[in-house]
């Protein structure tokens, strides 16, 4: 009975043996330094057509397309992978976690906050956490301190909070108002007096027009339809580029967050 | 019986299946230059992976990367050395890198003083594009052998200086009477759609300020009639640049049906000598 329990233990410890020991990780290494992207890719997909389920072989594919910049992959596998094995890989590799969060942060909400979901039960390092706390400051504003910025990400925060602050209907009302003040207001200086004479010109062509021939005369309608648009889509444009500007403040800050505590040590 | 047959069409469809892709090979090689223990064996690995690369025609930023790993001074064995120097300059004269291509053929010729008509050949095309000079020097040594024959590669040289003549003659043209210039380069389509928007604008503008509607015509002069009219010299300018490239590109083409045959005789082939 001893013997056969032995036996037992044996062959159980071979087998997981077996499964951890696929991935020759200097093997690896030696494609990393040479650059070898498409060796190791072959080499990593021989192994995952041999041990389709073994955690550590998708653990290193993740690694390889997050290194070579190959993000829809990544996040591919990052969506088809769920299991608490897979996790403990992801969460438990520092080097891994630091890299993962500084790139995902700069590849839009979802992806952040799916990554950030999955990592809540894990011990981050400290990178990750002020990366997670960066990525939240930003998601609410108005909840968070950002006093734990370090003095060079303030001023891009603070461009960022500014902006957020604004409202798009302001723009509008101010661009209705006078032709380019909600440009302005969206901290597009360069596009204010553009756009006011381009109002001016084709109010003035209307205006001439109408005043020599009445509003039902052909070239009369054509020069008020004219102005109309350019009027009309003066506001509107005001309006939507405000959200534009935001989103470009909220992007910026990220990156400028990710380039902060970015590393490259995700191999070595 | 029966069974021997079945593993043997079992060993033949494994064959088939493994067959050898690019990737697979250069894996391979790679692993065993992984686990090579000399530096003479990772350069001969090297050397088959290079091969490799020219084998599947492949040329790309791994073929360059690979042969830069190469280090020449390991090669002891001079026919595989020349070999490598004859097909570095072959594949880098295709990605068109001629700097590189410079420097492995005469690295190729220090070692063999080749003096065939191929060699000359791979030098004709690779200082062609960079060496006016050199390439002269290469041409005459072929013509002298058989002018006949190789007088026909001088075009190689004068792809660059096609040119189409009196630039300005169209483009004054085209300011005198929109259009003109663009018809007289045989574009007429595109002239005389030229010469309709500057009139139509001419005419609006006349129009609009014969109604006194002095300010309207102001403004249209300066945002139609000037934008048309630098416009119609545009499209002059790049209408000749199209017609110039054309010429060229036909001159090309001749050069290429002319000098075909010289290569079809003395072939710029890669030398392999891995087993391939």
């Amino acid at each position: 009975m001893e013997k056969k329990k032995n036996k037992l233990f044996l062959i159980t410890l071979l087998f997981a043996f077996q499964i951890y020991g696929q991935v020759d990780s200097l093997l690896i290494d030696h494609f990393v330094d040479g650059y070898l992207k498409r060796e190791h890719l072959f080499y990593l997909n021989k192994l995952k057509k041999e041990y389709p389920k073994n955690d550590t072989v998708v653990f290193e594919l993740a690694k390889f397309h997050l290194y070579y910049d190959n993000f829809n992959s990544f996040e591919k596998i990052l969506n088809n992978s769920k299991s608490d094995t897979l996790n403990n890989l992801f969460f438990n590799d520092t080097c891994f976690v630091n890299y993962a969060s500084f790139q995902i942060i700069k590849n839009g909400q979802a992806n952040s906050i799916n990554w950030f979901n999955r990592s809540s039960s894990y011990n981050l390092p400290q990178h990750t956490k002020q990366i997670q706390k960066s990525f939240l400051l930003v998601e609410n504003p108005s909840l968070t301190d950002a006093s734990f910025l370090p003095s060079q990400l303030q001023s891009y925060y603070a461009d960022f909070y500014k902006y957020n602050k604004r409202k798009p209907i302001v723009a509008g009302l101010l661009s209705a108002i006078v032709p380019g003040l909600g440009k302005r207001y969206n901290g597009r200086k360069h596009t204010f007096l553009p756009s006011l004479l381009l109002n001016s010109i084709n109010g003035f062509l209307a205006y001439e027009s109408i005043h020599r021939y009445g509003i039902k005369n052909p070239y009369s309608i054509i020069t008020t339809g004219m102005f109309s648009v350019f009027y009309l889509s003066n506001i509107y444009g005001s309006y939507y580029d405000l959200k534009n500007v935001q989103i470009e403040k909220r992007n910026s800050f990220l990156y400028e967050v990710s380039d902060y505590y970015s590393t490259s040590c995700l191999y070595k | 019986m029966r069974y021997l047959i079945i593993i043997a069409l079992v060993v033949c469809i494994n064959n088939l299946s493994a067959q050898t892709s690019l990737e697979r090979d250069l894996f391979e090689l790679e692993t065993q230059i992984y686990s090579a223990n000399s530096d003479s064996a990772v350069n001969s690995l090297l050397i088959k992976k290079v091969e490799t690369y020219l084998l599947y025609k492949e040329f790309s930023y791994d073929l360059v990367r690979d042969s830069r790993r190469i280090n020449l001074l390991e090669i002891t064995d001079s026919l595989t050395k020349c070999n490598l120097l004859w097909n570095l300059a072959v594949a880098y004269n295709i990605m068109e890198d001629y700097n590189y291509a410079t420097y492995y053929y005469e690295e190729y010729y220090k070692l063999t003083k080749d003096e065939s008509i191929n060699t000359k050949l791979l030098a004709i095309m690779i200082y062609g594009p960079t060496d006016s000079l050199y390439f002269n020097d290469y041409y005459a040594s072929l013509t002298s052998r058989n002018s006949a024959k190789f007088s026909c590669l001088k075009c190689l040289t004068e792809i660059d200086d096609i040119k189409l003549d009196h630039q300005k003659r169209y483009i004054n043209a085209s300011r005198i009477l929109p259009g003109l210039g663009t018809m007289l380069l045989k574009d007429y389509f595109n002239g005389a759609g030229s010469l309709f928007f500057n009139a139509a604008s001419v005419t609006a503008v006349y129009a609009l300020a014969k109604n006194q509607l002095y300010f309207g015509a102001a403004i249209w002069s300066f945002m139609l009639v000037k934008r048309f009219y630098s416009g119609n010299i545009i499209l002059t300018k790049q209408t000749f640049k199209d017609k110039e490239a054309e010429k060229r590109s036909n001159f090309a083409e001749e050069c290429s049906n002319k000098i075909t045959p010289i290569f079809n005789e003395f072939p710029i082939e890669f030398r392999l000598n891995s087993g391939y």
